[in-house]
């Protein structure tokens, strides 16, 4: 560890980190490199392809029966030895972690494989026949809030499963009134944050103790362990969670791994042996959890110089299709500090918790913030716009004053410490700042948009355990009990030959919290870092824990690192009575200096720091008698500033608040559409900065987030519920060529509430990069209604959707008609036939059985529906499908309806489609348009290609048809290419 | 993502190459770089019985200059290209695109007839295999054929090739004397698939533009270049003629205007070029 120590002393130097050369020389030990034991077996999980269906039979025999395969495992299988998932908000229907006889999202698990390995428990999964009835999925919140029939969960009366109306100062006053009302409507998207690694579980039952031992890269909060054990049916202790070493990152989403150590741990049971699952990407992208998608309209009436007066907030957060355990504290994490960094002192807001037929919602880096602030700081820069104001005037005229912290806002947040207005003016005073200023008149030269966008943002860190219950009335918090308060423990011990051991709560994902904690224990000791061993695994059997633990809300250098020096301050004051007793002089006078401890009036009279730890081993006969036994200190730590929400429905959702104010300045090149972040500067006052490298490194990597949520990642859902986003060919992520590096300005602003004066500052630009992006492309364009992310396409329809498509002299293109289905197209063939053949032939079974490309087979079950298996291939993707086709509204000769269904291994599909026969010249001239959607496997990973693939596939068939009824053919699209001169292929250069 | 079981087999010689393809036609997948096939085999997309890994062909590899072209043997890599010192010579429209083929990593395994014979529709070699009017061989047990690009591409993945040939050799014609090259592509990141990729070749007499992206295949096209020649209407025109597919990313009037004003810029970069 290079170490340059600042003011001789470790927190505050840039320590670089404990944990990097193991990991970067590949010698991580990460979950899915634990020891599998012999006779494990490998789970692989049947997930629905459809967002809302009812399962009508699921056939096991052919995958059961192959080789290797030891279980399957159904929803009713899981069902029997446990119990639904409890959420905060009681529901009206069951929370079930695999299906039982109906699907509520695509990617949700239906059947668990166990296999002697992962690639013949994917066989399985192969063999496996689930035979659906679908409905009509609810994707769209306002459709999740207006319909008055269609329900995610069949037997409810309501999408909504909580609505609350908060009320603080007199906001009513303020909106009847003459003040200036200014509104705006926003959408957040759904996203996560992708980490590397994805979930891995090991489980074990122990049928003789009865406990289950789980092995898994969950991250807490730990109160989710009683969440587990609930479901489980088991005592607390007898379900062991042990967290492992290294991490692949999480950024929050290893919390949603919580379902399926409960279905790994109850194979385990059922199959008396060792179960391991470890996640692949394709079900993570689909099934792992999401940032939650919001809907929110927020006003404020404000004076004509830029006041605030009130602001009102009516926000819908989309959790999906269960309301999974810690949600809806999305919603409730930001309540208390619903006023951002504003002096406004009224504010009205309410909050609608939605279901739709989704993957879960649960904790992503941010957790609540990049929603919050996006509705908020698109606000602010709206009034500025109304009003005619500067942006930057505007947030300066609100924001608090540093004389007034800590400042209690009108929700019940207790703002610790902070002085914003200085950190706005340190980076007004950068250089980055005035080149941004003076970027735009050039970019407009040059033909560019340029925009400047600011956001001021508070970040919570330290989590109060209560504020989720928020979310329910005072009676019904009075009744359940009150909750406030968060719990973080550590423990300090040293060995008998002076070796110090810190294990905390934090279970790292990846942060360096070893680097930081060695840090903190080293300047209290006066040791060297690297003599300091911290162990961050955390074992529910052996290590102090409470319901706090865990790696979320930036909890870490606040309250673990604090809670750390607490606990080796203890241990500290042992040892001055051990060495005030040895070298012979008064406890004041003992001092820690470089590993040795010594008599401040006399320096030659000292001892070394491991020889006066070994006293307490070796000898503990020579122990003062006043003092206990032993060296070690367990020391848990909550601070009495967080406390419930109260009658008044006010809570101080987290101990601390950072302030982040950034500014950045974007380039559009309006015909590639394409957006450039050219400067960005990044402020933040979060305290006491423990380690400046870390905390830097932070910064760039919520900010590289940021970024990615900024302008390319998106769940996306079509209106039929199908996921299109289930690979890295679809959710797109920044590399570092997309990502600029942001410049950092930091002030240290020490929070009294905290033992070190630090706050969390691993998640603010998560909360403020997208909207401060937002900003700067509002300013850039002057459109209000932006939605992220801004990808060139939707750049192209802001900067383009009001002019008109220049169209074509020849070419009387009918554009697509838009309609339900995803995928659609039309077009025409001329065959040159006598019509009542041809028409013959299209309603002949063996003759359609020739023309369609790939048909095995096909018969009539009825007047006009055909059932049929057909091999379909696209290049190197071939698959076999069964279909059924019904023909309707058959006009003799002239027209008819096709209406039909496909599935096979790699999706299933529904189409429709028209053809209308005419004569011209003596040909036949047939027109068809059709419109289809595609589920499953193809429609999660394949999707960029499916369009072109189904006019393939249709264009096959019209091919074929013309083939054996016309051999010298002339398409119409052929004609029209030749008439432009387009197909001239003879020319050459 | 572990794919479906599949016999593997590491032939030496085009022969031993044939003849399994003759016996398993459809069934057999040739693997050289791997950097498509390998993801399509995880994801369970393909499921081939054998794979046929070509990596260990003898005398593969090669790329040689003869009578005023270029030719390509089946293993030769895509970095290679991109390093070899004379491509921008000889080869400049290929060496605009090369490093648009996705990132360093996958051209350092993917191959140059890998890439034209997968036929993505959003490749850039494919597209420029086109714009240059190159040829492939192909081969089966009992013939050999060589095929225009023109006639190469049939849609998303699919190519004239049948499933008992393979592709023995890619043709690319050498720069010509006062002709100009150029390539654009527009992605939504570094690396990414094309939304639209654009090759023009100009000299005084044509102008031949071709784009790549917007439909199931790549597309060329080729006008007189006379003095009063409206590009911009040319452009619009042909934008309406060809299917453009629209995808959740990007709408086909993106796809469109993107022909229209970066397939002109690319023309205009290709005309400065030719003198």
């Amino acid at each position: 560890m290079d170490t340059v120590k600042v003011a001789n002393c470790y927190i505050g130097s840039n320590v670089n980190r404990k944990e990097d050369d193991k990991l970067i020389s590949g010698k991580g030990q990460f979950g899915a490199d634990l020891a599998i034991p012999k006779d494990t077996l490998h789970v692989a999980v049947l997930r629905s392809d459809h967002a809302s269906a009812k399962i009508e039979k699921i056939s096991l025999e052919k995958a059961i029966n192959l080789e290797g395969v030891h279980y399957i495992l159904t929803g009713r299988d899981f069902s029997k030895l446990s119990s639904p998932l409890l959420s905060v908000i009681r529901t009206d229907f069951q929370s079930w972690c695999c299906a039982i006889d109906e699907v509520k999202y695509v990617g949700e698990p239906i059947a668990l494989v166990l296999a002697e390995n992962r690639y013949i428990a994917e066989d399985a999964i192969d063999l496996i026949e689930v035979e659906y009835s679908i409905n009509k999925p609810i994707i769209d919140i306002k459709e999740a809030i207006r319909t008055k029939s269609n329900f995610v969960h069949t037997g409810t009366k309501s999408n909504i499963v909580s609505d609350r109306n908060f009320e603080y100062g007199n906001p009513k006053k303020y909106f009847n009134s003459s003040y200036k009302q200014v509104e705006i409507e926003i959408t957040y998207p759904r996203n996560s944050c992708t980490p590397l690694e994805g979930f891995v579980v090991h489980s074990h039952y122990d049928h003789d103790d009865k406990i289950y031992t789980v092995k898994s890269n969950f991250q807490g909060p730990y109160s989710l362990h009683s969440v587990l054990s609930r479901a489980l049916k088991t005592d607390e202790g007898k379900l062991r969670l042990i967290s492992i070493n290294d991490s692949g990152g999480s950024f929050g989403i290893k919390q949603a791994i919580m379902p399926m150590i409960i279905l790994t741990s109850l194979a385990s049971k059922i199959t008396n042996k060792n179960v391991v699952w470890i996640e692949d990407r394709i079900e993570h992208l689909t099934a792992a959890s999401s940032a939650t998608g919001r809907l929110t309209k927020i006003k404020a009436s404000v004076s004509n110089d830029g006041l605030i007066k009130a602001i009102d907030y009516d926000q819908v957060d989309d959790v999906g299709a269960y309301l999974r355990a810690p949600e809806p504290a999305s919603l409730y994490r930001m309540h208390g500090n619903l006023s951002g960094p504003y002096m406004v002192k009224n504010i009205s807001c309410r909050n609608r918790v939605i279901l739709t037929n989704k993957t879960p919602s649960g904790l992503n880096r941010g957790f609540g913030g990049p929603q919050h602030y996006f509705a908020l700081e698109r606000l602010i820069k709206k009034i500025s716009d109304e009003l005619k104001l500067d942006h930057l005037e505007v947030i300066n005229k609100n924001i608090l004053n540093s004389n007034q912290f800590p400042y209690k806002s009108p929700a019940g947040a207790i703002l610790d410490s902070g002085n914003y207005k200085k950190l706005i003016e340190k980076v007004k005073k950068s250089e980055t700042f005035k080149k941004i200023m003076n970027q735009k008149k050039k970019s407009l030269k040059k033909g560019m948009l340029y925009g400047i966008g600011y956001s001021a943002i508070i970040e919570p860190s330290i989590s109060n355990m209560g504020y989720i219950t928020t979310a329910l009335p005072y009676s019904e918090r009075e009744k359940a009990g009150h909750k406030g308060g968060a719990l973080a423990s550590s423990s300090v011990s040293i060995g008998p030959t002076g070796s110090v051991y810190v294990s905390c709560d934090s279970v790292p994902q990846g942060q360096g919290h070893k680097t930081v904690i060695s840090q903190v224990v080293a300047d209290i000791f006066s040791i060297n870092p690297n003599d300091i061993i911290v162990n961050t695994t955390l074992d529910t059997q052996k290590d102090a824990w409470s319901i706090a633990a865990g790696n979320y809300s930036s909890r870490f250098a606040g309250a673990v690192a604090g809670t750390t020096s607490i606990a080796a301050k203890k241990l500290k004051e042992r040892l001055v009575k051990i060495a005030s007793s040895k070298l012979n002089c008064k406890s004041d006078n003992v001092k820690f200096l470089d590993g040795r401890i010594l008599d401040k009036n006399n320096s030659h009279n000292s001892i070394s720091f491991k020889r006066l730890a070994g006293i307490s081993h070796w000898s503990p006969s020579e122990i003062p008698d006043e003092m206990e036994q032993g060296l070690r200190e367990v020391v848990f730590w909550s601070d009495s500033e967080i406390k419930p929400p109260n009658d008044k429905d006010e809570i101080n959702g987290s101990l601390v608040y950072g302030f982040v104010f950034d500014v950045c300045g974007i380039e559009i090149d309006p015909e590639k559409c394409s957006m450039k972040i050219d400067k960005y500067i990044t402020g933040h006052d979060a305290g006491k900065i423990l380690n400046p490298l870390l905390a830097d490194g932070q910064i760039y990597g919520a900010y590289a987030h940021a970024v990615g949520a900024s302008t390319l990642e998106e769940f996306k859902y079509e209106k039929d519920g199908s996921f299109l986003s289930g690979s890295f060919q679809d959710y797109l992520l920044p590399s570092s060529k997309e990502i600029n590096q942001p410049e950092i300005i930091h002030i240290e602003t020490p929070s009294p509430f905290t033992p070190l004066g630090s706050k969390g500052l691993g998640e603010g630009n998560c909360m403020s990069t997208p909207v401060a992006i937002a900003n700067a492309f509002s300013d850039a364009t002057g459109l209000d209604n932006i939605t992220l992310p801004l990808t060139k396409s939707k750049i192209h329809f802001y900067l383009n959707h009001k002019q008109k498509e220049i169209k074509s002299k020849f070419v009387n293109k009918s554009l697509h008609l838009k309609t339900d289905y995803p995928i659609s197209g039309s077009g025409n063939v001329i065959i040159n036939m006598n019509k009542s053949t041809l028409w013959k032939k299209l309603l002949d079974v063996k003759a359609l059985k020739d023309i369609i490309p790939g048909c095995k087979k096909i018969e009539l079950i009825k007047k006009n529906h055909y059932l049929g298996i057909i091999n379909i291939k696209v290049g190197p993707i071939k698959g076999e499908y069964k279909f059924i086709v019904q023909l309707t509204n058959i006009k003799n000769e002239k027209s008819l309806k096709l209406k039909g269904n496909a599935s096979g291994k790699l999706g299933q599909g529904n189409g429709e489609g028209i053809l209308n026969l005419t004569e011209i010249d003596g040909k036949i001239k047939i027109s068809y348009s059709y419109s289809a959607n595609v589920n499953g496997k193809i429609s999660i990973v394949g999707n960029r290609l499916l369009n072109s693939a189904s006019k393939i596939i249709i264009n096959q068939f019209f091919n074929s048809f013309e083939k054996i009824t016309n051999p010298k053919k002339t398409t119409m699209l052929n004609y029209i290419k030749i008439k432009l001169g387009i197909i001239n292929e003879t020319s050459s250069i | 993502m572990k794919p479906p079981p599949f016999d593997y087999v590491q032939p030496n010689t085009i022969d031993e190459v044939l003849s399994i393809l003759n016996n398993y036609g459809d069934d057999a997948q040739i693997i050289a770089g791997g950097q498509s096939i390998v993801s399509m085999l995880n994801m369970r997309l393909i499921k081939p019985k054998i794979l046929i890994d070509i990596n260990f062909l003898k005398d593969s590899s090669y790329i040689i200059s003869k009578n005023e072209s270029v030719f390509i043997g089946p293993t030769y890599r895509q970095l290679d290209l991109e390093k070899r010192e004379n491509t921008q010579n000889d080869l400049p429209l290929l060496s605009q695109a090369i490093s648009y083929v996705g990132h360093m990593q996958h051209r350092a395994r993917g191959t140059v007839i890998g890439s034209i014979c997968h036929g993505d529709p959003t490749s850039e070699l494919p597209l420029c295999f086109l714009a240059l009017k190159g040829k492939i061989t192909l081969r089966n047990k009992f013939r050999e054929r060589k095929v225009n690009a023109s006639e190469f591409y049939l849609g998303p993945l699919i190519t004239l090739r049948e499933p008992n040939e393979i592709a023995t050799e890619i043709e690319f014609p050498i720069s010509q004397k006062k002709t100009g090259y150029a390539f654009e592509e527009i992605s939504e990141k570094f690396g990414d698939f094309a939304i639209a990729s654009f090759a023009a070749i100009t000299n005084k007499d044509k102008i031949r533009f071709a784009v790549g992206g917007v439909s199931d295949k790549p597309i060329a096209i080729e006008w007189e270049n006379k003095k009063n020649i409206n590009l911009e209407d040319k452009l619009n025109e042909f934008s309406w003629s060809i299917d453009i597919f629209d995808n959740q990313h990007t709408s086909e009037k993106y796809k469109r205007d993107l022909l229209r004003k970066i397939g002109l810029k690319t023309i205009n970069k290709a005309i400065e070029r030719c003198y």
